[in-house]
Order: structure tokens, then sequence, then C-alpha cells
């Protein structure tokens, strides 16, 4: 096309010296002739727009990531005038269909039809456009091509995957985390915990800090007596879809499959969580995971939303000393958290951070430990691959 | 579309192809063969008859057979009855060679035109049919075509504006087809077809280049040049403001028009486009563009000192005109001659409008313009720039004939009767002499008719109320030159005694001012005369100067010596600045700022004012006379007439103003052999062209196949297995075997191998095994020969069924190919090297057949396998 538009142009241009130089019929008909050609071609991309349609449906438009569900497009020319070449361009970056030959392009006589049958599926939870994203339509001479959005695209809700995990690399010793009995022979006669900062005196256990020969404080035991926390954090990072999508997608992602993981096992944990404000899940088993799953599914990531402050209104409160796991999942890994985890690390808890992110976390890696393990999780690597 | 209307889409695309290609021969042929403008009548039989063929195409055989006999029968019914004389005579008129007459009859004319119609439309309809036999031919066409168009274009041939326009159409549809077929997409109808559903589109493209103008002049981008003429022009116009402060054009210092009216010393190149000329009526003759008059010089500049309005240019051309017409009316092409000239300005900005002495009237275009004048230059209200157009008339004289100046000294001599009755004004006008030329303006007899002459001629020109002009204007306008341009210099002892020594012998006015322009003439040109001394503070210091020491200059020294000279001897004289521009060819003439010039003007009473050249090397470029119509004897003979207007008639009896009217720098027509050279040139240069195109087609063709054995080299056996068989579909296309839509591989094999079958079998009979290429190839692919199986069976019956079975057999292990690709296609089969070349050899014996079947289809199935290998 290149090619013509370029002998067109070079035409179109010996045409101009041809009237500059000669008068009558020839000359100016060579011109308007060469001049009339793109008008023409105009004219019929115009028609072409306005007449063109294409069918849609989709099995369900509420999917869940990576499920695929029935596709199906038609393309048909339903006017008295023929379609010389119309191809179409599919939602790729969110979405992918399967069996579909790209940049193929299609005539449509009148009355002509193609239908294509096939499966699409989503990658992002999220809510977007899926299906025939634009048309591509080229005049029959070949030399303008006209590429317009399709008026009439599909908008799916798409759930987040749920990933069964079958073990936690990340965890060298995970299944202690699973024996109740376990957890329970742990337990010291009196709760203790090493003394922190700000604690009251009189919170000192005494006999246990002179047995021990370093400071212990009491330690308030509830109800929520889990072991195992997840953070997940719910601020929004960038503006385009297609920078956010994927990044909360899959933080969400591990947040699930962490759940999923520990409910299967029915082992109890809290998930924290902010929406505009604190939310805790408290999930006991299998029984609670929907529940929890559809919390998640209608979380809504927000750029106000104040993760740091979130954990270290938890972490102050001294609440995570009795757990001995907790998760954070979060984008972008900083002093403060470490510090944070480092206090939690100190008090014997160990800390597990998924930092989802495609840069280098090299720097805060090396400061792990085998208490506080950092954990880097490229956006696209699979979750059952690294967790 | 079949569905819609009954009717085949290729039948469809015949007629419209038809359609298109007979309004290319209606159009286009019709004006070539000599037949004139075309008609409704025309178009009318043309749409008639192709609705006829259209018709036949469409109908069935029986239906045809019967339409043909219907038109057969109306034939023969309208023969008879014309009855027989009539009927030949239409037969020879339409058929002239039949006679073996030239003519066609005039009474069948019409008919002879409808007979040309119904050919040029059936032709089409024969070549349409040809096209879709062999496409390629189709293509050939539309190139020939396109050639045909540019040599139209370069050898000026013309071709009806619709004839083009249908030509263009039919290129335009043979291109789109050909781009059609090449494309490579999903596609379901048949080339035709679609190009069926494209025709209303073409048929827009048709209609919108149709309603495009095609005048016969070449485009003069009007508005391209306006706006960088305008853009210049501003540019220039800033640039002038920022070094000029303001003023007109450029200082003294360059070459130039100026308003600046003084004497700066040294010139300066500049040469810059300011505005162009076009002689429009007239000889030609060089032009000298008056801009602005002086009247007053301190001794370093000069001052127009009067400042009132008047209409003194047109009185003056008015003046010398009736003067002539006065003295010797008859001959008045003798003596001047009128000229029209159009004025454009270009990159230039002035409030003066330049316009050449004895203009009479100037049209401008636009409400805006309105000139004014000047005592003795025309200006406009404000500054005027780029793209300021008038065109004027004036009269042109004939300065440079002995005989112009004989009427100015008879004229002169005239007016110096009737003021003092002596004859010749006083050299050193006084207040007498002063009163007495005044006098001389109202109250002579012969004054007052010569201004009731120029207020006629001046009402009949201008017409009547349009200027109001009456003889106390006149008497006011020959007195303020008198007052303005007779200012007596005040002259060195040196300075007159030189005065005395150039006049010697000088008796009348004129006289005397040509031997100072003589005398003037002799200096020598220079534009580095150097600076003004200090002690040059007036005009006789300036005479002193000039005539007594330097002795060189430029034009503003000389015409400023000759004027100051001039009224020394008490004849009004003034100071011009304008343009000398030296007209070569008719046409457009430009004229740029070093052609500024001055020079001296004198009035002569009872004439006007009278250029003279003082400057060296400027006395050919003014005086450049044209010849007389009157003989030399008569001019000598010739006495003043006294009132003796003539009539228009007389002016234009025999041997009169056309006749004299010579042309000497008129430029030739081309001669017949600088047209054939140039005819011969192009032929020359189109050779070349051609030669070129070959070479870049071959040099094209030889890449293209370097490209594509590189390719085919690295291609997988696949690859290559494919190519070879797509190469032998194009061959067994050649056969009438072609796949149609819908049609599967499989049934495409049964329908070629029914094929060959039915062109092998006669060949084989008739042919010995050794030659018939089947047989060769049969030993070699191992089939049982006819012999072998003649030997086994009795019954020639039996012998014909088996040999038809092994002709089918064999057949279809030729074209096993086709299955092969199905194969592997469909089924995933791998491909291997062997499979590549039986396809190859399958090939070789689909050609054999094929050159024996027809030779020439073979040729060019060789060619183009050879042309295309690895396509």
């Amino acid at each position: 096309m290149k090619l013509r538009r370029w002998t067109f142009l070079g035409l179109w241009i010996l045409s101009l010296a041809a009237i500059t130089n000669f008068g009558g019929p020839v000359s100016y008909g060579f011109f308007f002739g060469l001049t009339m050609l793109p008008v023409a071609s105009l004219f019929y991309l115009v028609c072409v727009y306005l007449k063109f349609k294409i069918y849609q449906e989709i099995g369900s438009r509420t999917m869940v990531c990576g499920q695929p569900e029935n596709y199906l497009f038609v393309l048909q020319n339903e006017d008295k005038f023929s379609f010389t070449s119309v191809s179409v361009r599919l939602f790729s970056e969110f979405s992918y269909v399967e069996e579909m030959p790209e940049d193929t392009e299609y005539e449509l006589l009148p009355g002509d039809r193609y239908t294509f049958e096939t499966r699409i599926a989503c990658r992002y939870r999220g809510e977007y456009e899926i299906g025939v994203k634009e048309v591509v339509v080229t005049d029959f001479f070949r030399l303008l091509r006209l590429r317009y959005a399709n008026p009439s695209t599909i908008k799916a809700l798409v759930s987040p995957r749920i990933v069964s995990l079958t073990e936690l690399r990340s965890i060298g010793d995970y299944r202690t985390l699973l024996y109740r009995e376990i957890y329970a022979e742990s337990e010291p006669d009196i709760l203790v915990r090493d003394y922190v900062d700000g604690d009251p005196p009189k919170q000192i256990h005494w006999k246990t800090t002179a047995r021990e020969g370093k400071l212990k404080v009491r330690t308030r035991t509830g109800e929520e007596k889990e072991g195992i926390s997840i953070f997940c954090d719910m601020k929004r990072f960038g503006r385009e879809p297609r920078e956010y999508l994927p990044l909360e997608n899959k933080m969400l992602e591990i947040m699930l499959a962490l759940g999923f993981f520990f409910a299967g096992k029915e082992v109890a944990f809290s998930a924290y969580y902010s929406q505009n404000g604190l939310r805790r899940e408290q999930v006991q088993g299998l029984r609670d995971f929907d529940a929890f799953y559809q919390k998640m599914d209608e979380s809504i990531f927000r750029e106000e939303e104040d993760f740091r402050e979130l954990f270290r209104q938890v972490v102050g409160s001294a609440q995570l000393m009795a757990s001995r796991v907790v998760f954070v999942v979060l984008h972008e890994l900083d002093d403060a958290v470490m510090e944070m985890t480092g206090r939690l690390a100190a008090a014997g808890t160990m800390v597990v951070v998924y930092v989802v992110s495609d840069s280098s976390q090299e720097t805060y890696v090396r400061r792990g430990s085998e208490r506080r393990k950092i954990v880097a999780v490229p956006i696209e690597a699979r979750v059952e691959e690294v967790l | 579309m079949e569905r819609m209307t009954g009717l085949r889409e290729k039948k469809l695309y015949r007629m419209l192809n038809g359609a298109l290609l007979s309004g290319m021969g209606m159009f286009g042929g019709w004006q070539l063969s000599g037949m004139g403008e075309l008609s409704g009548f025309h178009l009318a039989a043309a749409f008639f008859v192709l609705c006829l063929l259209a018709g036949l195409d469409f109908l069935t055989a029986r239906g045809r057979v019967l339409c043909l006999t219907a038109i057969l029968a109306c034939l023969w019914s309208g023969a008879a009855f014309a009855g027989r004389e009539t009927s030949l005579s239409f037969l020879y008129g339409f058929f002239p060679w039949i006679a073996r007459r030239d003519e066609v009859p005039a009474e069948w004319v019409w008919g002879y035109e409808l007979m040309l119609t119904a050919a040029i439309v059936a032709s089409a309809w024969v070549l349409q049919l040809l096209f879709e036999k062999v496409s390629f031919l189709k293509l050939v066409f539309a190139g020939l075509l396109l050639a045909g168009l540019v040599c139209c274009l370069f050898l000026h041939v013309e071709i009806p504006h619709m004839g083009v326009v249908f030509l263009l159409c039919y290129i335009a549809m043979v291109y789109v087809e050909w781009t059609q077929e090449r494309w490579e997409k999903v596609r379901s109808g048949a080339a035709r077809c679609r190009m069926l559903w494209l025709m209303p589109f073409l048929g827009v493209y048709l209609l919108l280049t149709a309603c495009m103008p095609a005048p016969e002049e070449p485009y003069g981008w009007p508005w391209v040049t306006a706006a960088y003429g305008k853009l210049r022009e501003t540019f220039l116009t800033y640039a002038q403001r920022i070094h000029w402060g303001g003023r007109e054009g450029f200082g003294m210092t360059f070459s130039g028009f100026t308003e600046d009216g003084g004497l700066h010393g040294d010139l300066q190149e500049e040469a810059r486009e300011v505005m162009t000329i076009r002689l429009e009526e007239g000889y030609l003759r060089n032009v000298y563009l008056t801009g602005l008059t002086y009247d007053a010089f301190d001794g370093r500049e000069w001052q127009q000192t009067y400042q009132g309005s008047s209409f003194g240019t047109f009185l003056d051309a008015f003046e010398t005109f009736c003067a002539v017409q006065e003295y010797n009316g008859r001959f008045e092409p003798d003596y001047l001659r009128e000229a029209r000239l159009q004025v454009r300005y270009r990159y230039f900005n002035s409030k003066f409008l330049f316009a050449p002495l004895k203009t009479w009237t100037v049209e401008g275009s636009g409400k805006s313009f309105r000139p004014v004048s000047e005592d003795g230059k025309l200006m406009f209200p404000k500054r005027n720039g780029y793209g300021t157009e008038y065109a004027l008339e004036y009269f042109q004289l004939n300065t440079g004939q002995e005989e112009f100046y004989r009427f100015l000294e008879v004229r002169a001599g005239e007016g110096a009767l009737g003021e003092d009755g002596a004859g010749s004004v006083s050299s050193i006008p006084d207040e007498t002499a002063l009163e007495g030329a005044l006098a001389f303006g109202g109250e002579n007899r012969y004054e007052t008719d010569l201004d009731e002459a120029i207020l006629r001629e001046m009402g009949i020109r201008c017409g009547e109320g349009k200027r109001t002009f009456s003889p106390e204007l006149l008497t006011e306008h020959r007195k303020g030159i008198y007052e303005r341009y007779t200012s007596v210099p005040a002259l060195s002892d040196e300075a007159a005694e030189y005065l005395k020594e150039i006049t010697a012998g000088a008796e009348t006015e004129v006289e005397k001012l040509r031997a100072i322009e003589r005398e003037l003439s002799s200096y020598a040109y220079t534009k580095t005369p150097g600076d003004l001394p200090d002690w040059v503070m007036g005009e006789e210091e300036f005479l002193d100067y000039f005539l007594l020491g330097e002795r060189r200059g430029y034009c503003t020294y000389f015409a400023t010596a000759f004027v100051l000279l001039a009224r020394a001897e008490g004849i009004p004289a003034r100071y011009v600045q304008g343009y000398c521009v030296p007209v070569e060819r008719k046409g457009e003439t430009y004229v740029y700022s070093d052609m500024a010039h001055a020079w001296p003007e004198a009035y002569i009473s009872g004439v006007g004012w009278i250029p003279f050249e003082p400057t060296p090397g400027y006395g050919k470029v003014r005086y450049t006379p044209w010849r007389l119509r009157q003989s030399e004897e008569e001019a000598v003979s010739k006495e003043p007439v006294g009132v003796q207007v003539e009539t228009q008639d007389q002016v234009g009896q025999p041997g009169g103003l056309e006749e004299s009217r010579t042309e000497p720098q008129e430029p030739e027509e081309n001669t017949l052999e600088e047209i054939s050279a140039e005819r011969e040139r192009f032929l020359r240069m189109l050779a070349l062209a051609l030669a070129l195109m070959l070479a870049g087609c071959g040099a094209v063709l030889l890449a293209d196949n370097g490209l594509g054995r590189y390719r085919y080299r690295r291609m997988g056996a696949e690859g290559r297995f494919r190519l070879e068989v797509r190469r032998n579909l194009r061959v067994l296309a050649l056969f009438g075997v072609e796949r149609e839509d819908q049609e599967t591989l499989q049934e495409l094999r049964e329908r070629g191998t029914a094929r060959l079958e039915e062109l092998a079998t006669p060949m084989a009979s008739g042919v010995s095994p050794e030659a018939d290429p089947l047989g060769g190839n049969r030993d070699s692919g191992k089939a049982p020969t006819r012999k072998k199986t003649a030997l086994r069976e009795d019954s020639p019956e039996l012998r014909e069924v088996g040999h038809r079975t092994e002709e089918a057999t064999y057949v279809r292990t030729k074209l096993r190919f086709i299955e092969d690709y199905e194969e592997i296609i469909y089924g995933g089969r791998p491909v291997s090297e062997d499979l590549v070349s039986e396809a190859m050899e399958e090939r070789r014996f689909l050609l054999e057949i094929l050159k024996i079947q027809n030779p020439w289809v073979y040729i060019y199935c060789r060619l183009r396998l050879y042309l295309m290998r690895y396509r």
C-alpha cells in the first residue's frame, strides 16, 4: 500500500506539471482523474463505515480470569455493494481469543457472511472491554485505509482467579503452620513476648524475664487467636488500566491463593486490607472462604488508600504479636515497611513479604532473614511457581 | 444480483465493460474520425445497440436466433419498402468502396453515422469478449490506452473531454480489477462478480471526473504566485521601511526609482523586479514610464514645488494628438501611434502610477482605483504594492524621425507667429514674452481652433461629462507650464559662452534643444562621478561644475544639465524620473529597479511636452523610429494645412495605417522545420524513455528472479512443493481447467483428468507411439502401452474400452500432484523432495500436451513460466 501511495503521489505531481505546462482535456483529465481517485476512495470508505456492522456474542459477561467463555462474532454484508477488504482487530491487552487468525482481510460481497465461533478468556480481574476492538477497512484502489473503533463493544466483569497451591515454597517449613496441636504445644504457660519499646512496665512478666534473662511482657490474648495474618496493599498505582490491572490482579491472586491454601487445610487466618479504613476478614476454614472471595472480588483499589498507616496501626496495637506468620502483599517495599516487619520478626513472628513488581528488589531481598523473608513476584509470573 | 434481477453477474459486468469501451470509442473516436459533434441521437443509438447486444447475450440460444432473425426481417422489409434504387443508394452511401466512390451522399450522412455508432459499440462488445478469454490482453490494452493518452498530451492531439474521462475510467476499472485479483484476502465470489458490486463507485468516479473543467490554457497557479508575491512584497516592504524609513524606493546611492530628486554621487547596482508591462497594442518600442516630474533645482537636489492637482497629463496628450491632426492628419501615424499598455506591480511599493508620456486614459481594477493627475505625473491616493494592475492608453511618438522634428519646428514657429508675429520666442523670456505666450494660449485664432479640437477629441474619447474640460482650463494649464518651468538659471559667463557655442547656428527652439542634447550626449557616462563638491550650492555652480569641469556622470546629471540649459534658452523644461524599459518582444516584459532613469522634457508650444535624451548611450534606446508612410518628397513639400482634422474614414484609407504597420521586433512564427525538429526531438525522447522503461523492466525482472531463486533455495520441501503445484495449476488452467468457486481439489482433479483424456485421445490415435508424448511418457512411467493392449485384446470395442481406461488411469497419475497437495494441506502429510520432483515431472508432461495442442499457448506458457519462475 505504501508503494501505491508513493506511486500515486508521484503521478499526481506529474499531473500537476502537466496542467502547468499543457492545457486541454488530456492534461486536466489526468490531473482530475488522479485527484478524484482518493475522493472516490474516501466516499467508498465512508459508505462502508456507515453500513458495515459486526455482531458479537459472549457466553457470559461475568467471567473469571483465565477461564475461557464461548465467543461468537459475525461479519456480514447486508448492503448492495461490496466490502473489498475488512479486517478486525481484537482487544488483546487484557483478553485473548483462541484460534483467531490475525491480520486476515475479508472480502464481503452483498449477502456474504463470515461467522467465527471461538472462545475468549480474560487475563486480569476488573471490568473492561473485550472482543472486537476496531475495524480496518481498505478501499478498492488499495490506496486508503480507515481504522475505526468498534461502536458496540462488549464489557466483561472479570473476577480474580483462585490458584490452588499444593505447597508454600516461600516458607521452608510451612507444614508447621498447619498443625493446631503443634501450635498449642508451643504456647508457653503464660503468654509472654519480648519487650518492645513503649510496652507498659506493669505488663512485664518478671519471673519469665528472670528465667530467660531478657525482658518479657505478658501477651494479651483474646478470642481471635489465629496464627496467620495476611495483609494486602490496596493502593492503586498508575492511571492507565494497562498499568494497574495486571498488578492488582496479581496481588489479589496471591492473597486468594494464600487464603485458599490455608482455608483448604482448615487453618484459620485473618486478612487485613483497607477500604476507606481498616478491614479485617476472619476465615476459619473452607466454609468461610466463599464469603472472603466475594469480599476480595468486590474490593476496590484506590489511590488514597494508605497501606503503611494501616500496617503501622495494626503492628502498633501489638495484636500481631500472637501471629506465627504474617504475609504482606504489596507493590512498593520501603524502609518503613522493613522497619515494621523487623519489629514483628524481632517479636518472634515470621514475616513473609511478597513484593509484586517487575523492578528489582535485590536490596531488600538481601536484607531478609530466616524470620523475615522478602519474595519478589514479577507481575506476569505464575503464582503457583513463586509462592 | 442474480437473486435480485435474475441476471448473471458475469454478463452484467460484460455489459458495463462494453458500455465503458463504447463510451470511449464514441467520445474519443468520434471527433478523431472527423464526424464533428456527438448528438443525443448518436448516444441514444449507441445505447440501443448496446442493449440489443446485451439482450442477445442474456437470451438463450433460441432467443438469440429469433432476435437476429427479427432484425434481419426488419432490414429486409425496410429494403423492400424503400425500393431497389434507394436501397442501393443506401448501400453505396455506407460502403462507398462498393461503388468506388469516395463521398457519402448527403442524404445518408445520418445513416452513415448510425452505422458507425453501431460498429463502435459492436467492436467494443467483441473486444470485451476477447478480454474475457485472455485477461492479459485487457491489461495490455489499458496500458496502451494510457501510453496513447500520454502521447496525445505531448503531441497536442485534441481529444474531447468526455473521451478522456471514459478512457481514464476504463483504465481505473482495469487497475481495480487487477488489484482485486492480486489481493491476498479471504474471498467468496468470482472476480467479475466482485467488480460488478464496485461499479457504482467507479460510476461516481466517472461522474466526478466528468464534472471537472478542462480549460485550454495551462494552469497559471494565480493564487500561489499571488500568495508568494504578497509574502515577498510584505517582506521587502518591511525591509525597505527598516532601511529607508518609509521613503519611496531606494536612495540615490542605489540605481532605482526614487522620490528623492537629489544628486548623490556614485551609484550602486541593485536589480530587483519591480513590475511587468505588456504592450498590447502599438509598435514594439522601448517604453519610458514617467513616475515623477520636478520643477525646481537648488544646485544639489530637484524639488517639486507645485502641489496642486490638474489634468496636465491628459491635456498634454490631447494637445499633441490634435497638433498632429492639424499638421498632417492624413499621415498621423507617421508622427504618433495609439498604443495600449498593461502594467502590473510586483515586488514594489509606490504611490506613483507609472505611465508613458502622452497617456490619455488609465483603467484599473477595483473601486479603490482612483488615480489623480498632479501636473505631469499620475498618483494613487495611497501607496500600492504587489498585484496593482492597470491598463493605459497613450500615444507613441515617432521621435526618431526627422519628419517629427520638422513638425515640431513648424508648430513651434506657428506658435511664435501667433505670439509676436516676428518668427520666434525671444531667447530670454521677459514679462512681455510670458504674457505673449499666455495670450497665445487663449486669444490666437489658431490656438482657439486647437483648443476646440482638443475639447472635442477629449469629449469623444473620454466621454462627454465624464471629465469637465473648458478652454479656461487649457489656458490655465499652459499658463502653469510657463510659470513653473521657465525659471531662468543664472549662468556664469563661461557657461553662457559655452551655451552660445553649443547653440550657434540653431535658430529655432527645437534646433537649440537638439544641439544641447547632442552636446551633452558627447560627454562621458559613468556611475561613479563622485560626490558633488561642497561649493556646488546652486544652479550656476552645478552647470559650471558639470559643463566646464567634470563632464561626466549618469542620467540625473545629464537631465539636470539639459533642463537648466533649455530654460536658459527660454524654453520650458522639466526633469523627469521613471523607468526606461527596453521592450524586445511581445508579451510580458519585466521591469527591474536598475532600469530607473531620468530624462528631460521640453515644452514645445502648440505641441506639448516632448522628451529628449541627453544621457550618453541612451539615444538608441529612446529614438527607435518607425517607417514613414508618406514619401520623403511629400514630407519635404508638406506645408501646414491649417485646421484640417481628418475624419476617421480618411485615416483608415487603403495604404494607410494597416499597411504601414511594421513589426520588426515581433517574434516570428515557428517554421515547419522547427516544428518537425521538435517532433523529432520528442520522438527521440520517447524512444529513449521506452528503452529506459524496457531496461528498467528487465532489471526488475532480473532482480525479482534473483530474489525468487534465493527464496526458493531457502524454502523447505513443503514450500517448494506448494510453489510447483501452483505452477502446475496455472498450466492446467491453460487447458481450460481452472478451479472454480466452491470446487474441491478432488473435483478439480476429476475435471482435469476428463479434459486431458479428451485432448489426449485424438492425439494418441493420430500419431505414432514414439511421437506421442503420452506414449513416450507412458514408457518411462511404466504404464501399459497401447501396443501391448492390442496384442492381448481381439475385439476392437474391447480394445477401445481398455485403451480409454488406461488413458484415464495414466492421466490420473499425472495429476497426482493435486491429490498430494490436498493431503498436505488438509492431512498434514510430510513433504519429501521426491514429491517436488514428481510435481515438476508432471508439469513437463502437461507442457508436452500443450505443445501439441496449441503451440502458441505453449510458447506463451513457457515464457510466462520462465519469467515468473519463482512466483
